[in-house]
């Protein structure tokens, strides 16, 4: 009961609180100078863009869980950020080759952190895909949990080795160390930071309920067809 | 104006797209919580 | 500790063994690589493959496509008639057939790019005679890492049910990295440049090598039980 008064709780807050991040990014902030207008995709890509990472923490932490204590619980929570994630990575890769075609004028390069965020997605999709294809139940989530290590680990290396390269990608002078370069967008970044955040916790909470639902239901059918 | 053309174009994708999967996640409850039910009333009747 | 190397070269030579014995898995493989090559000869139509920007490319990728062949053969011999149950029974450690099976399988693959390196040489007309040895230390780093995340995720993709199609789905992914940085150490050991050039590219695909190699020896038991 408390879990999901939790949930109902966050599902009111979220709303309101995304409808003040966007009057922030729209009305608030004053424009960039050199990027205009379109930067202000950037309060809401940058924040999705930290949530897919999260969302790969949280597959990591319960794929080991999982593999430690062999508890579904684990497995439900892995599958569902897995999901929630692959949906804030895709919208990652569908709001920046908008800006990219309006400040670089093409869609897509392949830049370093571009490939980065599409590696990202792909290893988000292969681990969906297995789940979907499947194995036999106890097997299938052991694999999971498998596959969801790896995925994960291999996240922070490719993120890590970016550094190496150079990016054309602006988050070198977008977030250097001398921060924004108006208190404005600080503010409204870090105000939909937390916004989307929850937001996403919003739809982990509801999809882990799913989860249950469904684990519930194999339980019921396992048992209907052990009298049968 | 075609910048915000873009910008538009940005946050439509955005909440379209969370639209599309919480619609999605709906029917998949509505599925799941007919299932259960059906499920509950056939060992009920056994 | 002693029991332990015994057990990993026994599984080794099981599989080395076996496969002398019908040389399926090296035959499809090195005729697969083959067309690879010949299928990138014929639809770039080129007269000479840029030796910097294409080449390596086009030979990592034949690597990628013939090691997957060799993967899904390793495991799929040991599904059939419940050869892998009874390697299981084995008194070895479950690490240990991993390494093993690792090893194997980067014997297999190894010596197929071995194959495959000289037809590319000559069909693509690319000059690989005078950074053999860069080449060759490039190329087994690389497989390496291949072999390692290969190996775990051959043993995933045979339990489930898609098998032998499931594994290029969630392996590649997983590959790409190592293959980029692979694909720019080879870009620059072709086009003659010292390996110290290429160095940062090679401590990448060692790290990565680590990782996977770590994760395997760790996770390939939770694969395993049955």
């Amino acid at each position: 009961m408390r879990a999901s008064t939790i949930s109902r709780g966050l599902d009111l807050l979220a709303l309101p609180l995304i409808a003040i991040g966007m009057a922030l990014a729209f009305l608030y902030v004053p424009g960039e100078r050199t990027m205009g207008d379109v930067q202000r995709i950037f309060y809401f890509h940058v924040p999705f863009a930290m949530s897919s990472f999260v969302g790969f923490a949280i597959v990591l932490v319960a794929s080991l869980g999982y593999l430690k204590t062999r508890r579904d619980a684990w497995d439900v929570v892995a599958e569902a950020a897995a999901e929630v994630g692959f949906l804030c990575c895709t919208i990652v890769l569908l709001t920046g080759p908008v800006w990219a075609r309006s400040a670089w004028g093409v869609w897509w390069t392949w830049d370093a952190r571009l490939t980065t965020t599409l590696i990202l997605w792909m290893v988000y999709a292969a681990y969906l895909v297995l789940r979907a294809y499947g194995a036999e139940d106890a097997k299938l989530k052991r694999y999971a949990a498998v596959l969801g290590i790896v995925g994960a680990l291999n996240v922070p290396i490719v993120y890590f080795s970016v550094k190496w390269f150079r990016t054309q990608h602006p988050s070198s002078t977008f977030f250097t160390r001398e921060g924004l370069p108006v208190p404005a967008m600080a503010f409204t970044l870090r105000f939909c930071l937390i916004a989307v955040l929850i937001l996403f916790v919003t739809l982990l909470l509801k999809r882990i309920q799913v989860g249950k639902l469904e684990a519930e239901r194999d339980q019921l059918r396992y048992e209907l067809d052990a009298r049968e | 104006m075609s910048r915000f053309f873009y910008l538009t174009l940005g946050y439509g994708l955005i909440w379209v797209s969370i639209g599309v999967y919480l619609v999605l996640m709906q029917r998949r409850i509505d599925r799941v919580r007919g299932e259960l039910a059906e499920l509950r009333a056939r060992l009920g009747r056994n | 500790m002693n029991a332990y190397l015994r057990g990993v070269f026994g599984v080794l030579r099981k599989d080395l063994r076996l496969e002398w014995r019908s040389r399926e898995a090296m035959t499809a493989m090195a005729f697969f690589s083959l067309l690879v090559v010949v299928l990138f000869g014929f639809s770039f139509q080129t007269e000479k493959i840029d030796v910097r920007t294409t080449a390596p490319g086009l030979l990592w990728v034949a690597f990628s496509f013939s090691g997957v062949l060799g993967l899904n053969r390793s495991f799929s011999l040991e599904r059939e008639n419940g050869a892998l149950r009874a390697l299981m029974l084995a008194p070895l450690d479950r690490s240990a057939i991993f390494v093993g099976k690792m090893l194997s399988n980067l014997v297999m693959i190894g010596l197929v790019e071995a194959l495959t390196v000289p037809l590319f040489s000559v069909l693509l007309r690319v000059p690989v005679l005078s950074c053999l040895p860069q080449l060759t230390l490039v190329t087994c780093l690389g497989t390496l890492g291949f072999a390692a995340v290969g190996t775990l995720l051959a043993g995933i993709s045979s339990g489930s049910r898609m098998r032998e199609v499931l594994l290029p789905l969630i392996l590649y992914p997983i590959w790409i990295p190592i293959l980029v940085a692979s694909v720019e150490a080879t870009g620059t050991v072709l086009s003659g440049k010292p390996l110290s050039e290429a160095g940062d590219w090679l401590t990448l695909i060692g790290v990565f090598d680590l990782v996977f190699l770590g994760v395997g020896f760790l996770f390939f038991e939770a694969v395993l039980e049955e």
